[in-house]
């Protein structure tokens, strides 16, 4: 090494290579990164399973608490027993006429089989069942038998319980007194129950009513006040600029602030297509106003036009007169058309935690107002911000603020479809604190105006 | 992500690397360090913005192509990271990050064996050297590119003796070669660099003793 310096060649050489630069691309630092810390991904997908995946659980989980629901009709239905478990003797010619309406249904079995998911005995309580005879009676009853028969037959109609009839009981089965013609008392008593227009009536009844269906379960009857949201929203994204006027006391150097115009002159930005999607919980307080909370996720962008140019170096003073020395090669304005599309992407999540009332709240459709507070923290691989000399643009994600509040205001048309609730209207998204740290003078806020496309069910 | 037209220049950095912070201001080389023993993303980021672009230069001229350097680059980056606790402040920091990333380029020539590939000088002189192939833009990168025309084995060694100020010993210990050997290639690769500077008009005549104030071109 003592020869190296003596020779001249070797220390032109070394004057030479000493100025000389470059500029690795990304992917090396992402390679050490990712060796030295492990392999992170984009945190935004993260995300993005997260909310997958509970908004999934959130509708599977609700989705299976359906509510049973059982027609009129196959309550009414099912009062007549299948003709095989009848004893034939004692078929009386109501009987017969209830089963012959019964067999214009596609079968015995059918009939039996409830429409909804739960079986017939889950469907009403045991003990809130009532059984009817609508065969004749044992001729060997006594008048007391006759009776009670006839009372309860009474107070089924008077108590208009008649369509929980299921299962009528066939008590006396004997054959010797099947055989017996019957007593008058006991045609008295047939007439009677012939003469009743328990079954007939109530088959008609149920006809005029089959469209609406019976909430067996008196607990879903009960009006649940929560609520849960899944939503989209597709925006365009545009920002708004302004200058901050305290740096006009700060750095006074070569690179120092320029005020001869300002950075909104400066930026030529084109809005870009963002999107957010979330999902959460609303609390009816009154039938017109809810309260909401959520989770969501935002994806805003959008590009600025610039040209490449001859790396530079640049310069960003802040607030507190600092400044960061930058090497910059996009450039505000250039002769050259050498066009560069700077992108500036950020992913937020955010928690939006808002009120939303009804305007209008009809059967079908309604209008809603909603606003929404949403604490947001924001991440972004790209983003350019603006040098103080606004002649060039640098990288701006070391600069980035990561936690923000963001207002949203919307107005929805709702609709309600079966059980869904589905909203859509236009959207209104503001950014109240600068995309970037305070100590950056330039500050830039964020606005998206999007169309919400979502849906609310009533929490079971 | 930048889109950037009209990319001509293989110097011409490539999408999203345009940028680097330097924050000299915020950041001291001992806070750095500090940083960077305790495996703090912020201060190795810091690290290797300060130093990557020097020392992807020196990659650049072991490598035979620029993502070849960026892979020496990126390999000497982890080393430095790695074992940033053995540095024991007997030196400049940059000192030692360099003879890392050279004892890196070494060993990856010599994984990829790319530093056997021509190293006789009878190829080099058989070497077409076209003016047009060498754009006026800076002197000094001008001469990187004249260097990297020469021939693996020529090339490193010019590098590791004329640039790096490695003896020929150690040379020869660094890519097992006899020191002999390695002095005459550094001899033969100091002719024909000279012939290629010549030639590209960035001297204006060769000379047995190198007279830097009257060959250099403004």
């Amino acid at each position: 090494m003592s020869e190296f310096y003596d020779n001249e060649f070797e220390r032109f050489l070394q004057q030479q290579v000493k100025q000389h630069r470059m500029y690795p691309s990304d992917a090396v630092w992402k390679g050490i990164y990712k060796q030295v810390h492990g392999d992170k991904k984009w945190p935004g997908l993260y995300f993005i399973a997260i909310l997958l995946i509970a908004a999934l659980s959130v509708c599977t989980v609700f989705m299976d608490s359906k509510p049973i629901i059982y027609p009129q009709q196959m309550v009414a239905k099912v009062t007549v027993p299948p003709v095989d478990h009848m004893n034939p003797e004692q078929v009386t010619n109501e009987t017969l006429k209830n089963i012959s309406y019964n067999k214009q249904q596609p079968s015995a079995e059918a009939l039996q089989e409830p429409i909804a998911v739960l079986p017939e005995t889950l469907l009403i309580p045991e003990d809130q069942r009532e059984y009817h005879f609508v065969g004749i009676k044992d001729a060997a009853s006594d008048n007391g038998s006759e009776n009670a028969t006839t009372e309860n037959n009474t107070s089924s109609q008077q108590s208009g319980v008649t369509t929980n009839l299921i299962e009528p009981t066939f008590e006396n089965t004997n054959a010797e007194t099947a055989v017996k013609p019957l007593t008058p008392a006991e045609q008295k008593l047939e007439k009677e129950v012939i003469e009743t227009p328990k079954v007939e009536e109530l088959v008609k009844q149920v006809e005029d009513t089959e469209a609406t269906p019976i909430l067996v379960n008196k607990k879903d009857q009960k009006i649940n006040r929560w609520q849960y949201e899944v939503y989209i929203t597709p925006s365009s994204n545009y920002k708004q600029t302004k200058d901050q006027k305290a740096t006009q006391n700060s750095f006074n150097g070569p690179m120092q602030t320029n005020y001869g115009v300002s950075a909104n002159e400066v930026i030529r930005y084109k809005p870009g297509m963002g999107v957010e999607f979330g999902f959460g919980a609303l609390y009816s307080v009154s039938n017109k106003f809810k309260i909401k909370a959520g989770l969501q996720y935002n994806v805003r962008q959008y590009n600025i036009e610039a040209y490449a140019g001859s790396t530079e170096l640049s310069s960003i003073v802040l607030r507190n007169g600092a400044s960061i020395a930058t090497v910059a090669k996009f450039r505000s304005a250039s002769a050259t058309n050498n066009e560069a599309l700077l992108l500036n992407k950020y992913h937020q999540v955010s928690i939006p935690i808002g009120l939303e009332y009804a305007i209008v709240k009809g059967k079908i459709i309604g209008v809603n107002f909603a606003y929404s507070l949403q604490p947001t923290y924001t991440f972004s691989q790209s983003s350019y911000l603006l040098t103080s000399d606004y002649k060039s643009y640098a990288d701006g994600t070391s600069m980035l603020r990561r936690w923000n509040i963001n207002s949203g205001l919307e107005a929805t048309l709702s609709m309600n479809v079966g059980d869904f609730q589905w909203k859509f209207g236009p959207q209104l998204r503001y950014q109240h604190l600068p995309t970037y740290t305070s100590q950056y003078p330039i500050k830039e806020y964020l606005i998206d105006y999007g169309f919400k496309i979502g849906f609310t069910k009533t929490i079971r | 992500m930048a889109n950037i037209p009209n990319k001509s220049s293989s110097e011409q950095k490539p999408k999203m690397s345009i940028f680097r912070f330097e924050s000299h201001l915020i950041m001291t080389e001992e806070s750095i360090i500090f940083g960077c023993l305790h495996n703090d993303p912020a201060s190795q980021r810091e690290l290797y913005n300060r130093y990557s672009p020097k020392m992807l230069s020196v990659c650049y001229r072991f490598a035979q192509s620029r993502e070849d350097a960026e892979d020496m680059l990126q390999e000497g980056f982890i080393k430095v990271f790695t074992q940033i606790h053995t540095f024991q402040n007997k030196g400049a920091f940059e000192g030692w990050i360099r003879r890392i990333i050279v004892h890196t380029c070494i060993n990856f020539l010599k994984k990829y064996k790319k530093f056997n590939e021509a190293v006789d000088l009878a190829n080099a002189g058989y070497l077409s050297i076209k003016e047009e192939t060498m754009p006026s833009i800076m002197q000094a990168k001008q001469v990187v590119e004249c260097i990297r025309i020469l021939p693996v084995g020529y090339r490193t060694v010019l590098n590791l003796y004329a640039i790096e100020g490695y003896s020929h010993k150690e040379i020869a210990g660094m890519l097992d070669i006899e020191e002999s050997t390695s002095r005459s290639q550094y001899t033969r690769a100091k002719s024909m660099l000279e012939g290629i500077l010549v030639k590209k008009k960035i001297v204006d005549k060769p000379s047995e003793r190198f007279h830097l104030a009257t060959v250099l071109k403004s």
